[in-house]
């Protein structure tokens, strides 16, 4: 039971580790596509 | 484009002999507080090339990959072409974007054209960026001083 826990807390930690956007790829985003002049 | 923006077309000769022709790379650099200047980056050994002008540029990384005689590889490894000018008011699209250790790059393609880079544009800062990315209010005020994000 207990080690069913902890790697539910792990998963759950990873998980919102790689959902999270960097300030870097927010810039990236931001960016790409844009037309200009 | 509110200034202009340069590239240089080079052929660079590889390792295994083998030349690729027509290559394009975007050189201008701005800084917060050293204005702007062109650089071509150095590979196969040689330092990079600062220059105020394509002109001198085109005749600085001439000199750089000059042949060497003492070198394994006795030919020249680079050979600038000429320098592509891209006017203020001509209007490309953003094709790729890099932010580096102390650098971003933004990458210009035709608009139309497919996402080969024609062009770029760096902002460069005079330290390492943050992890937190606080510099970029202050990198994208630097940049909009050269290209204007045209609004949709």
């Amino acid at each position: 039971m207990q080690r069913t826990i902890i790697l539910l807390v792990t998963f759950v930690l990873a998980g919102k580790t790689l959902a999270a956007e960097s300030p870097q790829q927010a810039f990236v985003k931001a960016w790409i596509g844009q037309p200009s002049s | 484009m509110k200034t202009a923006l340069y590239s240089l077309l080079y052929n660079e000769r590889g390792k295994l002999g083998k030349t690729r022709e027509g290559l394009r790379e975007g050189v201008l650099v701005a800084t917060p507080s050293q204005g702007a200047f062109l650089q071509f980056d150095g590979r196969q050994g040689r330092e990079s090339v600062v220059a105020d002008d394509p002109q001198a540029l085109v005749s600085a990384v001439n000199v750089a990959y000059e042949a060497d005689s003492l070198d394994i590889r006795p030919y020249r490894k680079l050979e600038p072409l000429a320098v592509n000018r891209f006017d203020p008011g001509v209007e490309l699209v953003v094709s790729g974007v890099r932010v580096d250790r102390d650098q971003v790059k933004i990458e210009f393609a035709q608009p139309g054209g497919g996402k080969d880079p024609i062009t770029s544009i760096r902002a460069r800062w005079p330290l390492p960026l943050t992890n937190a990315f606080t510099e970029r209010a202050l990198l994208e005020n630097l940049l909009r001083q050269f290209i204007e994000i045209k609004q949709p």
